[in-house]
């Protein structure tokens, strides 16, 4: 098989994209852009509270991936490594921006939204309220499914910061989306 | 605290989370690595080309320093009348390995600086 039909291929490991994008095959790359894409831009959406910002910044995640993707020592480790490339330019936006400044306005919601995306919303504006290091830590353990551990591995805050911060951030959740509890009870 | 998750919490992050696919979004991406190589293209032609003159002015003496160094470069720092000192230190008893060792303690003092 030619590599440009391995590259377009759905069936084709993402292990052998990624080896293919190392050496600078950008069909290869297009369709590693378009299998991430959804869960980048959801964590960045999450991190962000606005689709907006959260397409803007996935966007230079995959710039930067491109960019760096010969680096990629390990290709089946491609989804660890792009995690922490958007966790990175996360970090790095925060630093040179108010992270909420798009971000929509907080208002507790009475009741619970049904579809996906007003669930989304009133997450994402829950999310919102919370200091920049728990909103880390809670999307890191909620939406990412990591243990305590590796989310501090990962951000380098201390074991017991991060523990302490999602206690707090969920707690702080809940408050905010008590609609959604009382609706469940 | 465990790494238990609060429940109706983890259902809500499932749900906001469902995949969206948005085509628009792998075009957008790959037009802007697209535009960024054809930048960089120009940019290395243009350089290039605006080199060339400068090529040939500064080609006779760029020769005559690249000539200079080829002699200064392999000569001995210390010399000694003993033939075993001049065999076993060859390698770094030279100019040349001095300026290696100095570049070397200048990279590993800027990296323990700014690290």
């Amino acid at each position: 098989m030619s590599t440009a039909r391995l590259a377009s291929d759905p069936a084709t490991p993402e292990a052998a994209l990624v080896a293919l994008a190392r050496k600078g095959d950008r069909a290869a790359f297009e369709e590693l852009v378009r299998r991430r894409q959804p869960w980048i831009r959801n964590l960045m959406r999450r991190f962000s509270g606005n689709a907006a910002t959260a397409d803007e910044l996935a966007q230079q995640v995959f710039l930067q991936a491109w960019r760096s993707v010969h680096l990629v020592r390990h290709a089946n480790r491609f989804g660890p490594w792009l995690k922490r490339l958007a966790v990175n330019t996360w970090l790095q936006y925060l630093r040179k921006n108010d992270p909420l400044r798009d971000a929509d306005e907080l208002v507790q919601p009475e009741s619970p939204k049904q579809d996906a995306a007003g669930v989304a919303m009133d997450l994402d504006r829950a999310l919102g309220a919370l200091p920049d290091k728990v909103r880390l830590c809670i999307v890191l353990s909620y939406h990412e499914g990591m243990t305590h551990d590796e989310i501090s591995a990962f951000t380098e805050l201390p074991l017991g910061t991060v523990k302490s911060h999602i206690r707090r951030g969920s707690a702080q959740l809940r408050e905010l989306l008590s609609a959604y509890s009382e609706n469940q009870a | 605290m465990t790494d238990d998750r609060d429940p109706v919490l983890q259902r809500m992050f499932d749900i906001a989370g469902q995949q969206t696919y948005y085509d628009a979004f792998v075009d957008d991406v790959m037009a802007q690595i697209n535009r960024k190589r054809r930048r960089a293209i120009i940019a290395w032609s243009v350089l290039a080309i605006a080199l060339l003159p400068v090529a040939g002015l500064v080609g006779a003496f760029a020769q005559d320093v690249f000539q200079m160094l080829s002699h200064v470069l392999p000569s001995q720092l210390v010399e000694s009348e003993a033939e075993w000192f001049d065999r076993v230190f060859a390698p770094v008893n030279t100019v040349g390995a001095l300026v290696a060792f100095a570049f070397l303690g200048l990279r590993a003092a800027y990296r323990w600086i700014f690290a």
